[in-house]
């Protein structure tokens, strides 16, 4: 697995200061909603003073934005999991030197997969099955 | 729905072709229920990332959430009186300088004092646990005193005639026990049987 893109500290010095971190509205929505955090500047204090607790790497991948227009450079999203309590979330973001602009682009909780992937994963197992003879 | 164009760059893609709408939200708040505010929202042609790129939302939250106090403030308090707790008594069992609720609820409540003032509003019997000095086995005998009055209901809605009874025997000062009953006396079909369950918690006091 790729290891992550960028340092967590730098994202977190960046939500130290006004006007580096930009919401995408579902991750804004998301946070109100699963974390309390209703305003932006409330996400990212919560980021900057450590609240993502038990942080931890699980992928990176190139960015897709919505309506897929080419971008160049087309920067990479590292996403993670984290604890808040008894509540675990997931947080995806990058950086996008074009705009100079740190994009947090989902801050939710966090789910393993949803009915599809298990649908999947029940299928593959179906097909992995040998014969019984 | 207002819709127009302006020079705002995407941080996602940095194209200028970003749309600015206002739409009515609403954000919900503990005693205080919906607050409805406009909310201003970005929306980029190019990329079709959403978001409030030029970060003016924070003023229209924060005047929403200060109103959603003062309406939150009042509708607790009012409870808590009417519940036959007079702000004197909730001060002194509290710890608090008198006068503090009626602070409160002129406006100079902090976070902190509103987050107080949910907990004991969710579940007043805290009120008591202060005023027992958060004694361990004062506080034990509370919290299940008050069990017992939320599972007595649900036990008479199960039967009409079931009661659930708990009484506290504190003989030994060094040892809490609490001996609950559940006697179920059907007596509208002339049987007369009871079921005894005891259930004894012991702790020692530390």
């Amino acid at each position: 697995m790729k290891g992550p893109e960028y340092k967590f500290e730098d994202l977190k010095l960046a939500c130290h200061e006004k006007g580096k971190v930009i919401l995408w509205n579902c991750a804004q929505s998301d946070a109100s909603q699963y974390f309390n955090l209703r305003k932006l500047s409330n996400v990212l204090n919560f980021v900057a003073n450590d609240g993502l607790e038990k942080l931890q790497h699980i992928d990176t991948r190139p960015l897709e934005l919505p309506l897929k227009p080419p971008v160049n450079p087309n920067p990479n999203v590292d996403a993670y999991q984290f604890y808040s309590g008894d509540l675990r979330g997931y947080m995806a973001f990058f950086f996008q030197p074009i705009t100079k602009f740190w994009n947090i682009k989902s801050f939710k909780a966090h789910q393993d997969g949803d009915d599809r992937f298990h649908q999947l994963a029940g299928l593959a197992k179906f097909l992995n099955e040998k014969p019984k003879s | 729905m207002e819709n127009k164009v302006e020079k705002i760059i995407c941080p996602a893609c940095g194209s200028d072709q970003v749309e600015t709408h206002a739409e009515d939200r609403q954000l919900n708040f503990p005693y205080a229920g919906l607050m409805a505010f406009r909310e201003t929202m970005n929306h980029c042609n190019v990329c079709g990332v959403d978001g409030d790129f030029g970060q003016s939302n924070e003023t229209a939250i924060a005047a929403v959430e200060e109103q959603a106090k003062k309406i939150s403030i009042e509708a607790m308090m009012s409870y808590l009186n009417e519940q036959g707790n007079s702000m004197a008594y909730m001060e002194r069992a509290l710890d608090l300088p008198q006068r503090t609720m009626v602070r409160w609820k002129t406006g100079e409540c902090s976070s902190s004092s509103l987050a107080l003032l949910r907990m004991v509003r969710t579940l007043p019997w805290l009120l008591k646990v202060s005023e027992a000095r958060f004694d361990p086995i004062s506080t034990m005998q509370i919290v299940f005193s008050e069990g017992v009055k939320l599972v007595g209901p649900l036990v008479a809605a199960m039967h009409p005639s079931a009661r659930f009874d708990v009484s506290v025997n504190s003989q030994h000062p060094s040892e809490l026990e609490v001996v609950t009953r559940l006697s179920l006396n059907d007596q509208n079909k002339q049987i007369d049987y009871s079921e005894y369950q005891e259930i004894r918690l012991a702790g020692s006091r530390s």
